[in-house]
């Protein structure tokens, strides 16, 4: 018996380690890193614009916050070595890793802090994202290295809000740089970005988490035809593709033992947007008609080749608050007729759907919904716009009846809470239950009131709920270390290395 | 000419063949198709070419033969709406331009040339974007960028007829202007306007399809040649057939019409009749 045991750790040890050396390959240093993109970013400054493809270019590789999110979805310091939370939840004290350098040489400090709050508050620069910082009342230096924010009242989205691209840590030198050339403290300093082309980054030597990164140069190559990306993964120009694999090029790329497909999630839920001021879908009776004449697990196999999540409600499974909604609204197409009936439309309504013509998985989603709702009457016209239309017409200007689109945001139901959004939710009770969820201090009552938010939209049905994006990274094999969820909008390549 | 002495001329057989068939196809596709070419089948997706879909479906289960079907109707109505546009507008400003040989002349063919200097898809580009995208929209479009071309042939083949005897005894005998134009002008450039007619038609076509590939042609769920070919874009590596069948319908339309316009001008130009006397 005795030996038994004894062969056993021995064999349980080998088998151990083997798993843990298998599981864990040697970081290797060097190399050159290139990432296909389908949007070049219009500027690189992720504070003053909101397009998700300039994070994903900067975000944690040229730019860094106080804090920011890990793999998991947890948030983790940055530049801030550590935080502590005042009893009353009112006020933040940061304490600064020493030792940061900027890429232009400048030693990081408290100020600096101060002077990127103090920008993103100043009400002569536009900032989209003010409503992170509205509750901060002061930031003040209290040594070189230890800063404190103090809050009007309590946010419990204040960190996150940190954790947030919209939050990097920027110096006064070269501040106003940040459009074209920013400066920032991440592993990653700016090279060259050629317009149109690609942005070249290489690696900060004096970067301040130790022995990161591994490669020496990272290049972020725009491509806007998805064919083409693939093409340049196949051929060798390319290394990764981050973002933007159709489904069934995935499905392809993984039988090639040359590459492989990480299949994991993002935070972006993709909407069947509704007009809620436009008649008839200020029919709560019609909206709801459209939740159960859509049939989500047929849309996702049609739309996305199976890849993709359900969701019944405005929230992200990865998100700590998610509850499955899914079940709310069944497809039910005769009860989606009996509701158009009660709601005054027995043979149904003519309205238009307007899908940004760009991207695949909207114009598909589209398509598809357009098909399912026709099966309950609901004839829909379908414009594909161009992107920079859409932006105008319908985002701006609420010039439409239904649309869709993937909301990338993490953590972003609080847009139901703004009457003025582009889809025009109005609802009181929904708003004041936001601001009291914002300032409730106790996580257990604070997930309760997440919790209601999402069911409150439900019921209202106020936009289709479908699916979560899947974030199906395609790289070569040789890739190690790329995040296989994107639980932030980034693509950070601090810890990416790659194979010899 | 008799219509079978035409059959000798390979270009025209060959073209009004392929034309008779897309035309034939196109009517037939009004009362039949074997499928409702919009209606999806999410559990019948990218199925090859079989006995049951004789062209195989696409990424939403659509019948791809009654898509194609389909889509010639949607071609041969923007070739014909476009190309009547253009010959309409353009034999009206092309006459004009020919019988007013003054200020007139000089603003409408300015103009034209402006226009037509202009690449012909990338007019069609902007002005679909101005008017927004649709297939009534396209029809216009390269209807508008085809005026020019019939406007700059009519006033170049009538000038000359302009200064024949019988049009100035015409015009002695106190025959109206537009009378002069349409008894004795007309008839005689008629046709180099059938010739480029059937050429342009092709190129509406083309201008159709491209535009439906950027999606400001016919919108979905209509099937469109142009559009079928941008949708099976990134399926090319899983299911090629969802593009060769739209792009074959998209080659053999513009070969037909062109080879139909090559071989009508080899009969109907009298300079270039190489057989026509024999």
């Amino acid at each position: 018996m005795r030996r038994f045991l004894f062969l056993g750790s021995v064999f349980l040890t080998i088998f151990l380690l083997a798993t843990l050396s298998y599981a864990q390959p040697k970081p290797v240093y060097g190399g050159s890193l290139t990432i296909a993109q389908g949007v070049e970013p219009p500027g690189l400054d992720p504070t003053t614009a909101t397009s998700a493809a300039i994070p994903r270019v900067v975000y944690g590789n040229v730019l860094e916050g106080l804090v920011r999110i890990g793999r998991d979805g947890k948030i983790v310091p940055a530049l801030a070595g550590e935080y502590r939370i005042s009893k009353d939840g009112k006020e933040y004290t940061f304490i600064l890793k020493k030792g940061v350098k900027f890429h232009d040489g400048k030693p990081f400090d408290a100020e600096d802090v101060k002077f990127t709050f103090e920008r993103l508050m100043d009400p002569q620069i536009t900032i989209p994202n003010r409503r992170y910082y509205q509750d901060i009342e002061s930031v003040e230096v209290a040594d070189s290295h230890t800063v404190k924010f103090k809050l009007k009242n309590i946010n419990s989205m204040f960190l996150f809000n940190l954790a947030r691209p919209d939050s990097i840590i920027i110096n006064k030198q070269t501040a106003d740089r940040l459009k074209t050339a920013p400066v920032g403290t991440g592993p990653f300093k700016l090279v060259e970005w050629i317009r149109g082309d690609r942005v070249i980054l290489a690696k900060f030597e004096e970067y301040h988490r130790k022995g990161l990164p591994y490669l020496d140069k990272v290049t972020f190559k725009f491509i806007g035809d998805p064919s083409a990306q693939i093409a340049g993964l196949k051929a060798g120009d390319v290394d990764v593709i981050g973002y933007d694999v159709s489904p069934e090029n995935a499905l392809l790329l993984e039988k090639d033992p040359k590459f492989k497909v990480l299949n994991g999630y993002t935070t972006t839920e993709v909407i069947l947007s509704t007009n809620q001021t436009r008649k008839p879908f200020d029919d709560v009776r019609v909206r709801r008609a459209m939740a159960h004449a859509i049939d989500r697990s047929a849309l996702i196999k049609g739309a996305m080749s199976g890849y993709g999540t359900p969701i019944g409600s405005h929230m992200d499974p990865g998100n700590p608050y998610y509850i499955d909604l899914t079940s709310a609204y069944p497809y039910h197409p005769e009860k989606a007729r009996q509701l158009l009936t009660e709601a005054g439309y027995p043979n149904g309504f003519e309205a238009v759907i307007k899908l940004p013509e760009r991207f695949i998985y909207a114009r598909r989603t589209g398509e598809i919904a357009a098909d399912m709702l026709s099966q309950v009457g609901i004839r829909l016209k379908i414009e594909l716009t161009e992107w920079g239309q859409w932006i105008d017409r319908v985002f701006k200007n609420a010039d439409f009846d239904l649309t869709v689109i993937g909301h990338s945001e993490p953590f972003d139901i609080d847009i139901y809470a703004n009457p003025k959004y582009y889809f025009r939710y109005d609802n009181p009770k929904f708003q004041e239950t936001l601001k009291k969820a914002e300032m409730e201090p106790d996580p257990k009552l604070r997930r309760d009131l997440y919790v209601a938010l999402q069911k409150m939209i439900t019921e209202d049905a106020v936009n289709g709920f479908l699916y979560v994006l899947p974030s199906i990274p395609t790289m070569k094999k040789e890739v190690m270390n790329w995040w296989k969820d994107y639980p932030m909008t980034a693509q950070d390549v601090t810890e990416v290395w790659i194979q010899k | 000419m008799t219509f079978r002495r035409s059959f000798r001329n390979i270009n025209f057989t060959i073209g009004f063949f392929i034309t008779l068939a897309i035309l034939l196809t196109a009517l037939l596709s009004t009362v039949f198709t074997p499928y409702d070419p919009n209606r999806m089948n999410l559990s019948e997706r990218f199925q090859a070419p079989n006995q049951t879909h004789w062209l195989g479906t696409d990424q939403y289960g659509r019948d791809i033969l009654s898509r194609v079907m389909k889509g010639s109707i949607n071609s041969i109505v923007v070739g014909l709406v476009a190309v009547s546009i253009g010959m309409g507008f353009g034999i009206l400003f092309g006459s004009v331009a020919a019988f007013n040989r003054r200020w007139m002349d000089e603003v409408i063919m300015r103009v034209a040339d402006v226009l037509y200097g202009f690449p012909a898809v990338l007019s069609a580009i902007l002005i679909t974007s101005i008017l927004g995208p649709g297939a009534i929209n396209s029809m216009i479009a390269i209807g508008i960028f085809n005026i020019p071309i019939f406007a700059r042939l009519t006033r170049a083949t009538s000038l000359s007829i302009w200064e024949r005897d019988y049009v100035t005894s015409a015009r002695a005998i106190g025959r109206s202007d537009a009378g002069v134009i349409r008894k004795y002008i007309l008839p005689n450039i008629l046709s180099s306007l059938i010739v480029q007619g059937t050429v342009q038609f092709a190129i509406a076509i083309l201008a159709e399809a491209g535009l439906s590939y950027l999606g400001l042609g016919t919108q979905p769920p209509h099937a469109s040649w142009g559009r079928m070919l941008n949708e099976a874009q990134t399926f090319m590596g899983t299911s090629p057939y969802l593009a060769i069948f739209p792009g074959c319908a998209i080659a053999l339309a513009v070969l037909g019409f062109n080879l139909l316009g090559d071989g009508l001008r080899d009969m109907l130009d009298p300079k270039l009749s190489r057989w026509i006397g024999r």
